[in-house]
């Protein structure tokens, strides 16, 4: 039997494109719409698009059409059901309680039941925990506001990164409005930066809202909860910390980083930052395409060579604009080797180097769910964390989307539907759209954070590796 | 109409890209473009992209040879992406039918970009680039002219002049138009706006004028009580602000209403066809003139002009379709296909290299274009570049002039 009028408006239409194509019919112009829902232009024509697609037409008056034609339907998108789902391969062998699932399907199959509809378990949703629509978006985007107010009310500008410490306390790369901001119980506020004097060591962070911190576009926390920040103001990479009292330490300087604060937003990171249970700090330098260690003295880890390197020394391997970093239980070290489209491992005893996704073919692309990670294709890979299991879950920023490699080598889908926008709060996370999401963490209780950057937000998919 | 510049383009790069179903159909040569496409104001951006296509839809042919464009997008996340131009540069080296492409949008794009083109002899042509790091060593770059060239021979080149000359052209307008004597500026975009400064004391100089005062922000002030009090002690009948609306660049020039009456504010592209300028300039402005470093056809009266416009018009209609550098885009196509043609010639008609293209759009000679005429100097800049004036009048940015720079 074919659907309903409601049931194709719910099956098709997200509620923010209904109420664009609803919008559409009554005759306003993209622009009308992004000033009615306070969102930008660009944001109306992705919807717009999103809509074309999703209905198969090519015209605002065959949308209009497809509107009229439905008018009788009341045009409401029945709330999701978490308990009724059909699992989606990408996702499901990356969640633990997924093989639960997984078993349950291969069993109806079994059985001769050839519908996939389960009553357990629910997909990971996704919300967003920081960041709003600027009243007035300025190029290159974001704005700033909001402190001391709810987070997710509050004004970002293309956060890059976060960092949850063991207490839960948030911290955002608030890279565009040149801040650190914190989030403790889901009050945000400015801890660091947003003034234009010099850093100086030991002042207090308070103070330094007259400060600048340039490009502070990673941030880290170590065992003891201490906050690093990794930024570029005079062209220098610099490591920065602000430990729990408020006072700013300069911890290195680690070389050019290409990039001062009197040039406009770059729109790229600086660099990453990974720290050890020790304090022993791993540095992504992208401009000099390599990643330096830091335990009291500097020296290179990883990069500087002229080939890739697969397999061999990881100081010979050629890496291109390395951004994240991040450690497993056993210190080997994960980066998001963005230029080059892949995720590299090196290996913690033998200091080698392996890919471990990405790079099977020579420019950047977007396959190989559910396949050998090796043989996938990403596109500017930004971060990288590591899940208690082993688990490595990864930006694909030029995907728009977010990936994991499970410990047997395969790759998975795990949030975003490969199509930039906003959309998805509140629905399971694979029907999610990102704009370029840069950086991403996990806590210790298995949530997963992401710095959807373009979108000027921070989103949380929780519980992704950890029981509700 | 733009839908169907849509289905044009589309098919264009599907022959470029996609390969033909026959070898027949498979283009000789290809001309790529490195736009940010996907990015913030994007109809700006495939404005672009039309004028491009329309140019070499103009041209299906060199000598002979297909000829089809291939359009890339550099924006990753809204953003124009260094990742992604480099990325592309790379995509369009590995495709040997690629000689010639017309990009980048901005100049930061084009430090990464440069280097993996020059050593593979790809010419660049960009329509809108102005960074004069990418040129000339004017001040310390990083990364050099030089080293963004590292097979030592220049393969990039533009149309559009390098921003300091944007001082030289104010200077001479405020000198010779204005009739202003005594000028005291300020900058806050760091070693780049100091070029401007120079630029601009120098050619006031030539014309009996006096830069009375300089000042340098390394942050966004406020307030410029301070700076303009001091330039009225000094005797300043204008002042000369490198700075962005972002920057304050319009308020500086409210502040002159109590401080300075009578004074003029001169200014740069910065602040330049900025609608928000408007409002922070208030109520009773001073006189305020910026320079541009694009010429709008669609301002001039020469006939040969208008006609070419009135041409393109036909096929782009809306007012978006003809706005900023879409005919310093389609200019910068028509050149690289001119140069195309002038190096299959030079090789007896065989299709020449990639380097065959560079050797001949260096030697471009007075190319005829909607926006100016055009030749290149050594470093791959316009020998005589063009420069628009524009002023404010009444709440609204009007046209002044076109001003032909000189040798730069």
């Amino acid at each position: 039997m074919p659907p309903g009028p409601t049931q194709e408006i719910a099956v098709r239409l997200s509620p923010r494109e209904l109420e664009v194509a609803t919008m559409v019919a009554e005759g306003l112009t993209n622009r009308d719409i992004a000033a009615k829902l306070f969102i930008s232009e660009r944001t109306a024509d992705g919807h717009l698009e999103h809509i074309r697609e999703k209905l198969g037409v090519n015209t605002r008056a065959q949308v209009t059409a497809w509107v009229v034609r439905h008018e009788s339907a009341p045009l409401v998108v029945p709330a999701p059901s978490p308990r009724v789902v059909v699992v989606p391969p990408g996702w499901a062998l990356a969640h633990p309680r997924a093989w639960l699932a997984a078993a349950l399907v291969l069993a109806l199959l079994t059985a001769g039941v050839g519908v996939l509809r389960l009553t357990a378990p629910a997909l990971p949703i996704i919300r967003t925990i920081a960041g709003s629509q600027c009243a007035k978006q300025v190029y290159p985007g974001g704005c700033y506001g909001g402190d001391n107010q709810r987070a997710a009310g509050a004004q970002l500008a293309r956060p890059t990164s976060v960092a949850v410490d063991s207490r839960g306390v948030m911290y955002i790369a608030d890279y565009g409005n040149h801040r650190i901001r914190k989030v403790v119980d889901g009050v945000i506020t400015t801890i660091a930066g947003g003034g234009s004097g010099n850093l100086v060591d030991g002042a207090l962070g308070i103070s330094v809202s007259t400060r600048s911190l340039g490009y502070a576009s990673a941030v880290a926390v170590d065992s003891h909860d201490r906050l690093y920040l990794l930024t570029s103001r005079t062209g220098v990479l610099e490591v920065w910390t602000i430990d729990t009292n408020g006072f700013m330490h300069s911890v290195v300087a680690v070389g050019s980083s290409n990039i001062t604060i009197s040039q406009n937003a770059p729109n790229l990171p600086v660099g990453g930052l990974a720290i050890t249970k020790e304090g022993v700090l791993f540095i992504a330098d992208r401009v000099g395409d390599r990643v330096m260690r830091f335990d009291g003295e500097t020296s290179t880890y990883a990069g500087t060579g002229d080939r890739q390197g697969d397999g061999g020394a990881a100081t010979s391997a050629q890496l291109s604009w390395p951004i994240g970093l991040a450690l497993d239980k056993q210190e080997n070290l994960y980066i998001a080797d963005t230029g080059d489209n892949r995720i590299r491992r090196v290996d913690h005893a033998k200091g080698t180097i392996t890919t471990v996704a990405g790079g099977a073919g020579e420019f950047e692309g977007n396959s190989g769910d559910d396949g050998p990670a090796r043989n996938a294709l990403l596109s500017f890979p930004f971060d990288v964390a590591v899940a208690p299991d082993g688990t490595i879950v990864f930006t694909d920023t030029g995907n728009h989307r977010i990936r994991s490699i499970t410990p047997d080598g395969k790759i998975y889908a795990v949030a975003g539907t490969s199509r930039w926008g906003f959309a998805g709060d509140g629905l399971p996370a694979s029907e999610a759209e990102f704009d370029g999401p840069e950086g991403l963490t996990l806590d210790s209780k298995g949530n997963l954070f992401i710095a959807d950057t373009e979108n000027q937000r921070v989103r949380e998919i929780p519980h992704l590796f950890g029981a509700p | 109409m733009r839908a169907f510049a849509a289905v044009l383009l589309l098919g264009l790069t599907a022959v470029a890209c996609q390969g033909a179903e026959t070898t027949s159909s498979r283009p000789d040569i290809i001309i790529a473009s490195d736009l940010p496409t996907s990015a913030f104001a994007p109809d700006d951006i495939v404005a672009l992209e039309q004028a491009i296509g329309l140019a070499i839809s103009q041209h299906s042919a060199v000598e002979g040879y297909k000829l089809a464009y291939w359009s890339l997008d550099n924006a990753l996340g809204a953003q124009h992406s260094q990742l992604r131009g480099r990325a592309n540069v790379r995509r369009m080296i590995a495709n040997p039918s690629v000689l010639g492409m017309v990009g980048p949008h901005s100049s930061f794009i084009a430090a990464v970009e440069m280097p993996e083109a020059n050593l593979a002899h790809l010419a660049m042509v960009s329509p809108t680039t102005t960074g004069s790091c990418l040129t000339v060593a004017e001040r310390p770059c990083s990364p050099t002219a030089a080293s963004l060239r590292p097979s030592g021979s220049n393969n990039y080149f533009r149309i559009t002049p390098r921003d300091p000359l944007q001082g030289r052209a104010m200077a001479n307008y405020a000198a010779t138009k204005l009739g202003l004597r005594r000028v005291a500026a300020f900058n806050e975009i760091g070693p780049e706006g100091s070029l401007y400064v120079d630029e601009f004391a120098k050619e006031f100089a030539l014309h009996g004028g006096t830069l009375v005062y300089q000042q340098s922000y390394d942050d966004t002030p406020d307030n410029f009580s301070a700076f303009l009090m001091q330039a009225r002690a000094l005797g300043a009948d204008a002042i000369y602000g490198v700075a962005g609306v972002d920057q304050n660049a319009c308020k500086a020039a409210a502040q002159m209403n109590g401080l300075m009456p009578g004074a003029v504010f001169l200014a740069t592209d910065s602040i330049t066809l900025n609608d928000d300028c408007m409002a922070d300039l208030g109520s009773s402005p001073p006189e305020v003139w910026a320079t541009y470093g694009y010429v709008d056809p669609r301002t001039s009266t020469e006939p040969r002009i208008k006609k070419q416009v009135d041409d393109y018009r036909k096929v782009y209609s809306k007012p978006l379709d003809t706005g900023p550098y879409v005919f310093a885009a389609y200019d910068s196509t028509r050149i690289l296909i001119d140069a195309i043609g002038r190096a299959i010639k030079a090789n007896d008609g065989k299709l020449p290299s990639r380097a065959q293209v560079v050797a001949a759009v260096a030697q471009t000679k007075d190319f005829v274009g909607v926006t100016g005429t055009y030749s290149f100097d050594k470093n791959g800049d316009a020998l005589s570049p063009m420069m628009t004036i524009y002023r404010v009048n009444q709440g609204r940015w009007e046209f002044v002039q076109v001003s032909r720079l000189g040798a730069s």
